[in-house]
């Protein structure tokens, strides 16, 4: 049987709720949740420290507290939710393939699509490192749901591999709970987490950062019973010579997000190289018509907050598209990345809204930037650019009428 | 006599030709043992295959000590459980040989029993191996290995379809990439005609596009022999225990041999890690362990010598090529294994491409480590092949590398297998030294046991026996009616626990109480694939540690990864 | 006591400015680095005693999942936390517990509550 409704959000993170919720306050009649997990919210019901809605609600809330919110919330719209059930396929005729244990195989047909599937953690340096492949090889983010859901310990001994955010609040998380942390280890010679968590999370708990260092050999044949570390030089190659053995029973990896992006490629929708996500327009629509983009499966976002707010551009115009309201001729421009700028999001502009970019920069400027937009020609200060921290400017639509060529958006030394 | 004091004394003059240093060397029927010492484990390893590549010599024991040598290790006895407990027929290891025998001799009447001392089957030389049923063009011509080769890549399909596994000839495709290396062509179809090869097919470039689309514009001529096969390997070791199993064979895992007793030079007894077992017959298919159980029962007079192939696994969205591909000069180097690298571009039945074996030769039979040293060696070299050839596909990505993995091939001096009744102990049988292609060539070498026990035996038949085993479903294999009614039947078939492989609840809840049951999560893993995918066991480990604790009756905490003291986890917060 | 120097990561807003303090005690002589006044507060803290919240999970009974996460109501030393920890292992809850819920009362006589930061059902 084949279901039909107005809005389909693919997953319930703070993305996916704020858009399911943003597609019933726009008028939007059917709409439709699906997750694959048990129950609603996403990655924040693991990320149980604070830190999140200080933008959006003006609170320090934790993550669960974060998520909570946002589902009171889609509770008084009545979106209809099915939970345990996983989207297996998606067409570019807007057709959803799922499998539930109640449902059972399912076929749904949307007017539009909100895609919130969030992102995956890497694993590929792991799989770099030669060695043996015992147990008590993690993740962060496994780790983080085996001691926060589950209760349990994944280990007593722990060096950490790369200073992403989810490895730094692991390593504050798994000292509380009475692990030892050895060290954090990072192949780049500055940080990847943000510098609130190095000092929380490290340097509260007097664990040692050590940049440009990497683990080069895993060791033990059924737990881990070491790993060796290496100093690597400028081009991130291993020093001979620098190698020290640590005894440790666990290895924490936590080395990047990366979107979660298999079933937009299988509706054929265009990916940008940058992100690894949909290139997507400012109404969050992909190159696909009547598919929209939200969250962190677009791009990985620093803050809960950001990601929000692109779930609610995608369940606004999802529903618009759902009634025809929203306008045929959307002929976007390319919006390109000028001068020290990694990535932008999003890609295009479409004409229908104001534009809010989010910009990572190529390297860090620990001074006075400007942004510029140009077309038109719109520069924004800003006090610095760092990688590892997403910049936020917003051109009104009016100034972006005349736009007939790419905008290109650079960042500037003041 | 006066010959084998000459022979010895030849050997040891070429040793220390090689070497520098003196060894003792002693023959006796046509067996070569070297003592002594030496100062390294190549220097060893040397001494040893100078003493196999003489024809007078038939096996090698190689005694030689040198610094790092490793000490033989014997598990400890947990239990007594089997003690008292007699068989027709016993069969130490539970590889791909060891399950194709047991199979095989279930067509007699016989009561069989096969040890293993892993948790789970194949767990030393066969899961590492590449999957891929061989054709005898590379093997030497006129050995044992050869005759097994030929033999069994010609039986796989019939095993194939009673055994339902997955299992396709894709053929190997070698392309000359020059006038030069196409003049080599009719050469290589002649020495697979003389190696009993069904005769290949030479390509034009229309042949070649239908086989291998895509390929260079410079390239216009190969060869495809065509019967080279590839296998579902975990699958197949599972449907050969499961269809000996239905037809009356004991499968004990977690058992390890650690003695054999013998009166009179014939079999009397087993002694392993969970009691004593009574039996007359001993097949010895123990692998890397071979020259143990050999030695156990008094016979030895072979040296197995591990030599280790890495491989590096590439993401399912990479599958550049169909077949094994292997341009000319690639094959032309393969012909001879041991004093190259080797390796090879070979496709597997889930659609992971993997780079390997590589060789190398180790002193620990249990080394599954992988190296920098390997993977690189493998990415250079096969990479630029694949680019070069395959140029209009996606370039190779070392960011697709998905898994790397180590297993090490119980070779002996000769490199040749051992398939033959013991000269000295009634009983026994021996079916060693069974490196590569040891899997293209499982089903002759467990006829051609079968034939040997049937000779000194003479065992009755056994009629009931059934050849045919089905394996369980995979769900995602299904079309979604047939899902639908699948889940409608069984609810949890629609709880995917594996996103990457689409892998349900009731495919892993069937793994854990299979007739093989996974005992860890890597057992959960190989048979159902959960984890394999590109994320990882991302997604699916904590959900596969909680249904395994649920089914199991387990703590969390003590749930294994693979066995010994592989927990998962360390314990509860709080 | 003579004048000390001491550097610190202002963790008040996501900028996190490095700065260079220069103390007597308690008392900040001068400061170098900061971008707003904000930090001061923060760096006068830090040279009491740090004050954080602490986030963790406390054992609970009759729900589907075997630990539910708590917080403290506002910030507590943090050199409180490890007797906190070993507190908290104590207290095992009963389902259903209402986000918000307190599941602790000034805990170590810091005026600090515990309470639950999520909702978990009877099941
Ligand atoms: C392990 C981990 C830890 C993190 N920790 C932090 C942190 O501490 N602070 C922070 O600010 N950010 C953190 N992040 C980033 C975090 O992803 C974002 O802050 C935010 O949760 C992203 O929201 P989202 O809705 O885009 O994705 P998610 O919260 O990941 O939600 C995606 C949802 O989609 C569902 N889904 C995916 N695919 C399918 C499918 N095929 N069918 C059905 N459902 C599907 C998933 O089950 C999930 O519920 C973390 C990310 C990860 C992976
Ligand atoms: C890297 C690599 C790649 C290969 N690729 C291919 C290929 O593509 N195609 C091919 O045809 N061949 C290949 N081979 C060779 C092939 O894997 C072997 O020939 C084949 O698996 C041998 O099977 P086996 O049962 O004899 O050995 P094993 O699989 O090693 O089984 C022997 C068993 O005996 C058990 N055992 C040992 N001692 C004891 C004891 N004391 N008590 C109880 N049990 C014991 C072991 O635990 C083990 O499970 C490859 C080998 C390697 C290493
Ligand atoms: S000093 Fe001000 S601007 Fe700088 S980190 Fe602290 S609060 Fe932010």
């Amino acid at each position: 049987m084949i279901r039909e409704v107005d809005v389909a959000v693919i997953g319930s993170g703070p993305a996916g709720l704020t858009a399911a919720i943003h597609a019933h306050n726009s008028g939007a009649r059917k709409v439709l949740l699906l997750e694959r997990e048990e129950e609603l919210g996403g990655i924040l019901k693991q990320c149980i420290h604070n830190g999140f809605g200080l933008e959006q609600f003006k609170q320090d809330y934790t993550g669960p507290e974060y998520a909570e919110r946002l589902i009171k919330e889609l509770e008084k719209t009545g979106v209809q939710c099915f939970l345990n059930t996983l989207v297996t396929d998606l067409s570019s005729e807007r057709v959803i393939t799922a499998l539930s244990p109640e449902h059972g195989a399912l076929e749904i047909k949307a007017k539009s699509i909100v895609l919130a599937m969030g992102c995956r953690e890497r694993t590929g340096p792991s799989i770099g490192i030669p060695g043996t492949r015992p147990a008590g090889i993690f993740t962060a983010g496994v780790a983080q749901r085996f001691v926060n859901i589950d209760g349990y310990l994944p280990g007593k001994k722990v060096v950490i591999l790369g200073s992403g955010d989810i490895g730094l609040i692991m390593a504050r998380r798994l000292t509380l709970e009475g692990a030892r942390v050895i060290g954090v280890y990072e192949i780049m010679n500055y940080p990847g987490g943000l510098k609130r968590n190095i000092v929380q999370c490290l340097n509260d708990f007097d664990v040692p950062l050590h940049l440009s260092h990497t683990v080069t050999e895993i060791r033990g044949k059924e737990r881990v019973g070491g790993v060796v570390i290496s100093k690597v030089d400028s081009s991130l190659h291993p020093v001979q010579g620098t190698e020290k053995s640590i005894e440790c029973d666990t290895l924490l990896l936590s080395v990047g997000l990366i979107p979660e992006n298999e079933l937009s490629k299988k509706a054929g929708i265009e990916l940008s190289g940058a992100t690894k996500g949909p290139i997507t327009t400012e109404t969050m629509e992909t190159s696909v018509p009547g598919i929209f983009t939200c969250g962190n499966v677009s791009a990985v976002f620093d803050l809960v907050d950001y990601v929000a707010q692109t779930g609610a551009a995608a369940g606004t115009f999802a529903a618009r598209y759902a009634s025809g309201s929203l306008s045929a001729d959307r002929r976007p421009v390319d919006i390109v990345a000028g001068e020290n700028v990694r990535l932008l999001f999003p890609q295009r502009y479409g004409f229908q809204d104001d534009l809010v970019l989010f910009i990572r920069a190529a390297e860090p400027v620990e001074k006075p930037v400007t942004i510029e937009v140009a077309p038109p020609g719109s520069k924004i200060n800003r006090l610095y650019a760092r990688p590892n921290e997403m910049l936020r400017v917003k051109v009104p639509k009016e100034k972006l009428a005349e736009a007939k060529q790419p905008i290109k958006v650079s960042i500037m030394e003041k | 006599m006066q010959g084998d004091r000459a022979l010895a004394r030849e050997i040891q003059g070429e040793i220390e030709k090689a070497t520098g240093k003196q060894v003792a060397v002693s023959m006796r029927d046509g067996i070569a043992g070297l003592h002594g010492h030496l100062p390294s484990h190549q220097a060893a390893l040397e001494a040893g295959h100078l003493a196999g590549s003489s024809d007078k010599v038939r096996e090698v024991v190689n005694d030689i000590v040198f610094p790092g040598k490793m000490r033989f290790k014997t598990a400890r006895k947990v239990s007594e459980e089997l003690t008292g407990r007699e068989f027709d027929a016993v069969i130490v290891g539970g590889g791909v040989i060891g399950l194709a025998v047991a199979r095989e001799l279930s067509q007699f009447n016989l009561s069989i029993a096969l040890l293993e001392r892993h948790n789970d089957v194949g767990m030393d030389q066969t899961t590492h191996s590449n999957a891929m049923i061989h054709p005898a063009i590379q093997a030497k011509y006129g050995t044992l290995r050869w005759e097994m080769n030929y033999k069994g890549n010609r039986m796989w399909n019939e095993a194939a379809r009673q055994l339902d596994v997955d299992f396709k000839r894709v053929g190997t495709l070698i392309v000359a990439e020059n006038p030069g290396e196409e003049a080599l062509l009719p050469y290589a179809v002649s020495v697979a005609i003389k190696h009993n090869d069904p005769e290949p097919k030479l390509l034009d470039r229309a042949g070649l596009d239908r086989i291998e689309p895509g390929l260079a514009p410079n390239i216009r001529k190969g060869v495809l022999v065509w019967n080279t096969g590839i296998i579902g390997v975990f699958e197949l070791l599972i449907a050969y225990a499961e269809n000996a199993l239905s037809n009356g064979v004991s499968i004990f895992l977690d058992t390890s041999v650690i003695g054999v007793q013998t009166e009179g030079f014939a079999i009397k007894a087993v002694d392993t890690t969970r009691g004593t077992v009574r039996t007359g017959l001993l097949i010895n298919a123990a692998g890397l362990y071979a020259d143990r159980i050999a030695e156990f029962a008094g016979d030895r007079f072979f040296t197995i010598h591990p030599r280790k192939g890495e491989t590096i696994i590439f993401d399912k969205s990479y599958q550049p090529v169909r077949t094994v591909f292997a341009p000319v000069s690639i094959a032309a180097e393969s012909q001879e294994t041991r004093y190259t690298k080797g390796g090879g571009i070979i496709p597997t039945t889930d659609g992971n491409l993997q780079f390997g074996p590589t060789a190398m030769e180790v002193s620990d039979r249990e080394d599954v480590s992988t190296t920098a040293e390997g993977c690189d060696y493998l990415f250079d070299k096969f990479a630029p092949v694949l680019e070069r050839l395959k140029p209009g596909y996606e370039k190779p990505d070392r960011s697709k590398i998905i898994a790397r993995f180590a297993g090490c091939r119980a070779a002996t001096y000769k490199e040749d297998f051992i398939i033959e009744p013991s000269g000295k102990v009634r009983g026994l049988v021996h079916v060693a030294g069974i490196q590569s292609p040891g899997l293209a060539s499982a089903p002759a070498i467990a006829e051609r046991v079968r034939e040997i026990i049937r000779e000194e035996r003479h065992p009755s038949v056994n009629d009931k026996f059934n050849p045919v085993r089905n394996r369980q479903v995979r769900f995602s294999k299904l079309g979604p009616k047939e899902q639908d009614r699948f889940i409608r039947a069984n609810p949890r078939f629609g709880h995917i626990v594996c996103r990457c492989e689409n892998v349900s609840e009731e495919e892993v809840v069937r793994a854990l109480h299979g007739d093989i049951p996974a005992r860890s999560l890597d057992g959960v893993k190989r048979r159902t694939r959960a984890g394999q995918g590109r994320c990882q066991g991302g997604f699916c480990t904590p959900r596969i540690v909680e249904i395994a604790s649920r089914e199991m009756n387990i703590g969390k905490e003590h749930l294994l990864k693979s066995e010994g003291k592989s927990y998962v986890l360390s314990g509860r917060t709080k | 006591m003579a004048a000390e120097k001491k550097h610190f990561v202002c963790v008040v807003c996501p900028i996190g400015c490095e700065i260079d303090v220069v103390y007597d005690g308690s008392e900040i002589i001068s400061m170098e680095g900061n971008k707003c006044e904000k930090s001061e507060e923060f760096v006068r803290q830090e040279l009491i005693g740090p004050m954080r919240i602490l986030t963790t999970t406390v054992r609970i009974q009759g729900s589907r999942l075997p630990v539910i996460p708590v917080r403290t109501d506002k910030s507590v030393p943090k050199r409180l936390f490890p007797r906190m920890m070993k507190q908290l292992r104590r207290i095992k809850l009963q389902a259903p517990v209402n986000m918000l819920d307190v599941v602790a009362r000034d805990v170590l006589h810091t005026g600090a509550n515990i309470i639950a930061t999520r909702t978990m059902l009877r099941e």
